[in-house]
């Protein structure tokens, strides 16, 4: 088993301390935090999408007048997803400055970062509504701007009270009248900057930004980069670390822009663009312990059958703690294969079966712990053949688990008859 | 004594609160042990005694004790084959072991 230490002492010390600092890294940091904060509101928008294309032809048929009301709700929250990311990452940035120097205010930070991103959206008029804020890239199209846009503001923020470049009040003034003026040149200078770049000068920057990112999405989304992001997330968990929460710190800016991109297009009725979405991984590919759970309930050994029961409820509901840790799959040589290649496998396959149009591609939200045949099925709108697909995948993973299984049971077994 | 538990989305920790909380009730011990998700635990953790994180965060031990460093709250990983069994009370026992030392 030298291999094995070898591979276990890689992962554990040379492949996982920099994918850990890079997901810790302060600004990734707050972008997570930011897109926590909002995740009820990309649900609720989810939920009013689901509403829109519930598939049941009564529900359609009956709602078939008001039917844009529903995409409605999800135009202003998830269509309007960058404001509130702008927020969330100039609030937690600015949180984490706070720790450093007293004088840093998440509430001035939350409120610079929204204005210096509003600043890029010159108000329009028009005739029949009067004034307007172009909507189009304050949805998941505009996070790459927002979260730059954020990012510098805070920095410049930061920099001038670090440096105490502030107006000073003396004392005897009332803390909150002084505090009011202390961000008076911080918010001069990081929103004056952003109306120098788009008034005086006409840069449109968030089309800018976007048009730079294009090619970091189209990567970020293809077959070899969810291919690569699922590898390194099984690879962390093999040595017991929470590999989705690494992955997911990476990627989610890229997943939300799938998901917007997703949900557009279903809502215009065109094909879904993306496939390999953070959906995708949930509903078909990050199937639970389920298999292994089954197999473990009808197990000889004691403790399999002790623990196949505790874990049961939770694998249904896709917790996978239980088996991963109980079993245990991290540094089990014998369970590595499966555990890497068996996932690998069911995305590949997956991504071919759905590439080739037999299934449909999700393109609604559904929470992660809701069960992937389930989810699979309202994902996308009602498709029959996702939540087969979902289930054929816990069944292939089943015979994937197998054989190797049987021998980390053997061994569990002789190790009992041994103890008896 | 008030015992915090933080993994990722606090799905999993959640599990092993019931089980200690009756490990606790069985020792005639009234204890207060809650689940949270990572980004929130800067929130509840001026209200613990002690701070233990599932296993596979373990690599957010170093930010968990600068969050608990000002209120002197110990912070430690929980053992993998307790955590993997939900033995709530193995759990318990060293959550009580680490708050002495803290």
């Amino acid at each position: 088993m030298a291999v094995m230490d070898k591979l276990t002492n890689a992962v554990e010390n040379k492949i996982a301390p920099p994918l850990i600092k890079i997901s810790k890294n302060r600004y990734l940091d707050s972008i997570q935090k930011a897109f926590i904060a909002l995740m009820p509101v990309i649900i609720l928008a989810s939920f009013f999408v689901l509403l829109a294309s519930f598939p049941i032809k009564a529900w359609q048929k009956m709602i078939e007048p008001i039917v844009g009301y529903f995409w409605g709700a999800n135009g202003s929250t998830l269509g309007l997803l960058s404001i509130g990311l702008a927020i969330g990452v100039g609030y937690f940035l600015s949180k984490y400055y706070q720790e450093k120097n007293a004088n840093v205010n998440p509430f001035s930070g939350a409120i610079i970062s929204l204005f210096s991103f509003l600043m890029l959206f010159p108000v329009g008029v028009s005739e029949e509504i009067g004034a307007y804020l172009p909507a189009n890239n304050l949805g998941s199209t505009g996070m790459f701007a927002a979260i730059i846009v954020s990012i510098i503001s805070i920095e410049i923020y930061r920099f001038l009270i670090q440096k105490n470049i502030v107006i000073k009040m003396p004392e005897g003034v009332p803390p909150m009248v002084a505090s009011a003026f202390t961000s008076l040149i911080p918010v001069f200078a990081a929103v004056t900057l952003w109306w120098v770049i788009r008034f005086l000068f006409q840069i449109d920057i968030v089309n800018l930004i976007m048009t730079g990112f294009e090619p970091i999405v189209a990567g970020g989304a293809s077959f070899i980069a969810q291919f690569v992001g699922v590898f390194i997330d099984r690879l962390l968990w093999f040595v017991g670390i929470h590999g989705t929460n690494v992955v997911t710190s990476v990627m989610q800016p890229i997943w939300l822009d799938m998901l917007g991109s997703n949900v557009k297009a279903a809502e215009a009725g065109l094909a879904i663009p993306y496939i390999a979405s953070e959906q995708f991984l949930n509903y078909f590919v990050r199937v639970s312990m389920l298999p292994l759970v089954v197999l473990m309930l009808i197990s000889a050994v004691k403790r399999y059958r002790t623990l196949g029961k505790l874990a049961l409820a939770p694998s249904i509901f896709n917790i996978a703690e239980p088996v991963i840790f109980g079993l245990p799959i991290i540094l089990n040589p014998i369970l590595f294969i499966p555990w890497i290649f068996g996932y690998l496998f069911i995305f590949t396959f997956s991504y071919l079966v759905i590439a080739s149009g037999l299934v449909p591609a999700p393109y609604i939200l559904i929470p992660w712990t809701v069960p992937g045949p389930i989810a699979a099925y309202l994902g996308t709108g009602g498709s029959w053949a996702a939540a087969l697909l979902s289930t054929l995948n816990y069944v292939l993973m089943f015979f994937i688990w197998l054989p190797f299984y049987r021998i980390v049971e053997k061994q569990a077994l002789k190790e009992q008859r041994e103890n008896e | 004594m008030n015992i915090l538990l933080v993994c990722s989305a606090g799905m999993s920790t959640s599990l092993l609160v019931t089980k200690m909380e009756n490990a606790a009730k069985e020792q005639g011990k009234e204890y207060k042990i809650w689940a949270v998700p990572e980004a929130e635990a800067g929130n509840h953790i001026s209200k613990a005694d002690v701070v233990l994180i599932g296993p596979q965060m373990r690599f957010w031990k170093k930010d968990a004790e600068k969050l608990a460093k000002p209120y002197g709250i110990p912070v430690d990983v929980i053992n993998t084959v307790d955590y993997g069994m939900n033995d709530g009370t193995k759990v318990l026992a060293f959550a009580e072991k680490i708050a002495r030392k803290g």
